[in-house]
């Protein structure tokens, strides 16, 4: 195994930690708006280490473009979409979770 | 190196598994709206994870269109959502605390 | 166009002044490089290529006029090291609290008023704002932010003020107080 292989294992693992957390956080947090946070957050950055993981395994430079293009969309379009989800859920009344004192 | 992708590929595919959960259980339809965005996130990985994979490296044209409709179906089901319901939506003018 | 101090949004169709060339001509640029990435970097493809940036920058001035301010390369690039630094570490905060046994967060809406009148920095505010360490825009209103916060303990009002500055300082436009 090489330098650069054992680079992208090490990347996509712990992409994949990150993945967890974003599934982990979708199933404890208690309410939609929390869930958002997990979802947007740790699964972008998920996204982007694999991401960087496996540009460094591609031979063509065009792809490692491509690869960023793609996380840079993805980056965009969940900040989007999360915000237009908790607005949306807001609108309909839902009220957000608190802790009590 | 494509033991270990392979196997974080199937990972991700559990995650997915595991999200669909949140899809029977809601309670809301903004909960069941959040998977889009999981599986939006997580399915454009798994395509690219698959390119090192397969050594194919159209997978990432894939990856591409899948989380540009990802975007899109976000914004669709949030609009859709908006419409169908009879309801006034509240207006959010008086929530939140003050900063600074 | 720069005797708007804020660079509030005015629809332009064609560019009429050196600012707005050079948006013209970076956007032109951006499409023709997405072309060139997504066709990777095939020469023949640009048969197609051409008319297409061609229209797609057309077609982005009726969705976003061409701006009348200047963008500073500098403060866009300590914006951008800003934007990658704190995805990295709200991902951490929120991956530590999700693991955490207790479950430690204290969620709360909260509202920001923006210093920074023009729209698309506003934009760009709220939606680098979901990327902030325990920050979520739910809603842009005239002036204000609402933001949702996983925990109100957190420096959110300082933050988001670093954040509205970097973005102001891009744009080249000064904030009042």
């Amino acid at each position: 195994m090489n330098l650069i292989d054992a680079l992208t294992s090490i990347l996509v693992v712990a992409g994949a930690v990150f993945f967890l957390a974003g599934t982990v956080g979708l199933l404890r947090l208690p309410d939609v708006f929390t869930r958002l946070h997990a979802l947007t957050k740790a699964d972008n950055l998920g996204l982007g280490l694999v991401v960087v993981g496996v540009s460094l395994q591609m031979d063509a430079w065009q792809d490692a473009f491509k690869l960023i293009g793609i996380w840079f969309l993805v980056l965009v379009s969940s900040a989007t979409v999360a915000h237009l989800i908790g607005r949306y859920a807001l609108l309909h009344g839902y009220k957000p979770w608190e802790k009590e004192e | 190196m494509d033991t270990i992708i392979a196997i974080v590929t199937v990972f991700l595919l559990l995650n997915i598994a595991a999200g669909l959960v949140r899809v029977f259980l809601g309670p809301t339809p903004a909960d069941r709206l959040l998977s889009i965005q999981l599986f939006g996130t997580t399915g454009t990985a798994i395509l690219c994870l698959l390119a090192v994979v397969d050594g194919n490296r159209n997978y990432l044209n894939i990856a591409l269109v899948f989380a540009l409709l990802a975007a899109i179906l976000g914004v669709v089901f949030t609009r859709y959502w908006q419409e169908d319901d009879e309801e006034t939506p509240q207006s959010l003018e008086d929530l939140g605390r003050e900063l600074d | 166009m720069n005797d708007q101090p804020n660079g509030a949004d005015e629809v332009v169709m064609f560019p009429r002044n050196l600012t707005q060339w050079s948006d013209m001509l970076l956007r032109l640029a951006s499409f023709a490089l997405l072309w060139f990435i997504l066709n990777e970097g095939a020469m023949d493809s640009w048969i197609l290529g051409v008319p297409v940036t061609i229209i797609a920058t057309y077609a982005s001035l009726h969705i976003s006029p061409l701006r009348s301010w200047h963008i500073h390369p500098i403060h866009l690039t300590r914006f951008l090291l800003f934007f990658l630094q704190n995805t990295i570490v709200s991902s951490f905060d929120v991956a530590r609290r999700v693991f955490h046994p207790d479950l430690p967060i204290q969620p709360a809406l909260l509202r920001y008023k923006f210093r920074i009148k023009a729209e698309t920095p506003r934009v760009i505010i709220a939606n680098t704002t979901s990327l902030l360490p325990g920050t979520l825009s739910v809603d842009v209103t005239d002036d204000e932010l609402l933001v949702h916060t996983l925990d109100e303990t957190l420096p959110n009002a300082a933050s988001l003020r670093r954040l509205e500055e970097l973005v102001a300082k891009a744009y080249g436009l000064k904030l009042e107080d």
